[in-house]
């Protein structure tokens, strides 16, 4: 009996046996597709973070409040609220006499507001930011201007609404001289941001941008900032912008020689590096349980491949009785755990990839810019995990059969 | 080249199970001859089966020496007796050992998996062999759709398939009514006579041993007669008088 022949006659026994074959190859289909999906959807969500933070430059440097050791992430991203980084720090760091390589700077403080306008209402996020934020983020109004630095000085109570937020209150209607009322607080709209999507997972279009001097003291009372933003000229020169802000910073915090930073400064590039570290992490964890249903699956087939054998000793009685060999029947049983095994992994195949494909139109539909992808690696291993799960699995029960007295199994009742 | 097919000489056979040695055939000597039809008879426990199971090349004597078609045999290795089956040996059965739910022609051609012929010969060799034991009409039946007597023509057209020198029926009627029984007794003899099979039938009823030529009775593992069949029954005759 060749090979192809082995497989027909799988196909046969599989179409005979339509239940029991489907519910076997359940555990590897799942197991599969579960594979599969996790890691399109972890490339997606991937992509999703990284093209944004991207999209903004990778000449930008961030400086969060609080030391850091270098490989895990900032202590601010933990949820920990440390106050030691001011405004007044960042445009320090401005003084052109001293960096000339910075060439924009925004703090960033940030709160959840509803926003309200002649009884159109809107859950949105407040941020206060510096007048340069359309230089550092490397983005501009579609509709009027942002708030100069002047209006910033001056605390005028101004917003620039992002384009949903404008929608969502205004729909089409010109809002520039508008008042909003954000929270307690009314604001007179200068401006609309032109679309911007998703940056990690917060929509950016849904969002109002106010002087910071106005969000930290009127809408938070706080004088601190989460985090801070610097725009570079020179991407080569990132590491010595690093050294000389960090010197400025300790200076203005009167740390002495020896002690720690109270503050991280950071590149986009390591911001991201530390991303991928995370991500990967989690996304290769995930994977590892999925492919824990794959060894639950194989040993569910093993089972059932034994119970097969148990079930046909008299066919294999008979088999080698008109003059199979122990190698033949031994072939004969392991193909057929693979061909079992195998259609499991292509149909275990379709299916995550029919998920991950739901849940990027999904993501999509949301507004998120989610990017649909099947790794060639994940196919891959699919088909090949799946066929070595036959291979393995498929063993003990074909060594069995193989190994059957023709005689004692021909009698067998 | 003589004429004997089977030529055993003070056969043996033992069981050897931990401590325990169950001897079953005691040293057996006879020539079967190309074309004869022998009926090895015998009551259960006589060693008939073991006898059979040696002789079709399923199991391996203790000492003795076994020569088939001249060839020495006696030394044989598990892949060497699968490749003897497989060629030299036709098996039918007591219940009939077909593969369940597989049409009629795929299970006579299942001997033919296992050589090297390609499916076109497979399928025309297996075509013929369902003529002889008239199922032409039944080819694409399957297996679980025939009665009694038919799955044994099937099985007897399967044991036809790979032209063997030997064919070996234990029992053949013996899950069958007495008609269905004759109808295989007939076909059996008509393979005999008019296509000079070679045939041994094992079998613990004389009615069905008288079918052949020559009957060898065995008690006890020994053999307690050998001599021809005087007045041999002709199962179509036999299937007329009825």
């Amino acid at each position: 009996m060749n090979f192809i022949e082995n497989v027909n006659n799988s196909f046969h026994l599989i179409k005979q046996n339509k239940i029991r074959s489907f519910l076997t190859m359940l555990g590897i289909i799942i197991g599969i597709a579960s594979v599969i999906m996790i890691i399109s959807v972890g490339n997606g969500a991937q992509s999703l973070i990284f093209n944004q933070i991207k999209s903004q430059g990778s000449n930008l440097m961030a400086i969060f409040p609080g030391s850091t050791d270098k490989e895990g992430p900032p202590a601010s991203v933990m949820g920990i609220v440390i106050t030691t980084l001011k405004y007044d720090d960042v445009k320090a760091l401005y003084d052109q006499s001293r960096i000339p390589e910075i060439t924009a700077y925004t703090g960033y403080v940030r709160g959840s507001e509803t926003a309200v306008w002649q009884g159109n209402k809107t859950d949105t996020t407040f941020i206060g930011v510096s007048s340069y934020l359309p230089t550092v983020e490397d983005t501009d109004t579609q509709i009027g201007n942002f708030f100069t630095e002047e209006e910033e000085k001056s605390m005028q109570k101004v917003a620039v609404l992002g384009s949903d937020t404008w929608k969502n209150l205004f729909g089409d209607q010109n809002p520039v001289g508008e008042l909003v009322k954000i929270g307690k607080q009314s604001f007179r709209v200068i401006g609309v941001m032109r679309e911007r999507g998703t940056s990690g997972f917060s929509n950016q279009d849904n969002q109002i941008y106010i002087p910071i001097t106005v969000g930290q003291k009127l809408m938070l009372g706080i004088n601190h900032l989460s985090y801070a933003r610097l725009k570079v000229s020179d991407e080569n020169k990132l590491d010595l912008v690093r050294e000389e802000v960090k010197q400025i910073l300790r200076d203005r915090h009167d740390i002495l020689p020896g002690q720690p930073d109270d503050f991280d400064v950071r590149t986009q590039k390591e911001s991201l590096d530390v991303l991928l570290q995370i991500t990967n992490a989690l996304k290769f964890f995930l994977a590892a349980i999925a492919g824990l249903a794959l060894v639950v699956g194989g040993i569910g087939i093993m089972n059932i491949m034994l119970v097969s054998v148990q079930e046909r000793i008299r066919e294999i009685g008979l088999r080698k009785a008109v003059g199979a060999k122990n190698r033949q029947i031994m072939i004969q049983f392991l193909i057929e755990t693979i061909v079992l095994t195998s259609i499991a992994g292509i149909v275990g195949i379709l299916f995550g990839v029919l998920v991950s494909f739901l849940v990027a139109v999904v993501a999509n539909a949301l507004g998120y810019k989610w990017e649909f992808s099947i790794s060639f690696f994940s196919i891959f291993l699919g088909v090949f995990v799946s066929s070595v799960i036959g291979l393995i699995f498929g063993l003990i029960p074909a060594r069995r059969a193989s190994k059957l007295d023709p005689i004692d199994a021909l009698r067998y009742e | 080249m003589s004429n004997a097919i089977i030529k055993i000489e003070n056969l043996k056979k033992q069981y050897e199970n931990e401590e325990v040695v169950t001897p079953v055939l005691f040293g057996l000597d006879f020539v079967i001859k190309k074309g004869e039809f022998v009926a090895i008879m015998g009551p259960s426990g006589s060693g008939k089966s073991t006898l059979m199971h040696i002789l079709g090349f399923l199991d391996k004597l203790s000492t003795g020496k076994y020569l088939f078609e001249d060839v020495d045999v006696s030394g044989l290795d598990d892949e060497q007796l699968a490749e003897m089956r497989g060629h030299k040996i036709g098996f039918v059965f007591q219940s009939f050992n077909l593969l369940p739910r597989t049409s009629v022609l795929e299970n006579v051609m299942l001997p033919l998996v296992y050589t090297k012929l390609s499916q076109a010969e497979r399928v025309e060799k297996a075509k013929k062999a369902i003529e002889a034991v008239g199922l032409t009409h039944r080819i694409n039946n399957l297996s679980n759709q025939l009665s009694g007597g038919e799955k044994q023509r099937v099985a007897i057209a399967r044991a036809l398939v790979n032209d063997p020198s030997v064919i070996f029926a234990d029992e053949p009627t013996g899950n069958l009514d007495s008609k269905s029984g004759l109808q295989i007794m007939k076909i059996l003899q008509e393979l005999n006579l008019k296509q000079g099979h070679t045939i041994i039938l094992v079998t613990h009823e004389k009615y069905t041993a008288e079918h052949a030529e020559r009957i060898i009775k065995m008690r006890d593992g020994l053999i307690e007669s050998d001599e021809a069949v005087k007045n041999r029954l002709i199962a179509e005759r036999v299937g007329e008088l009825k």
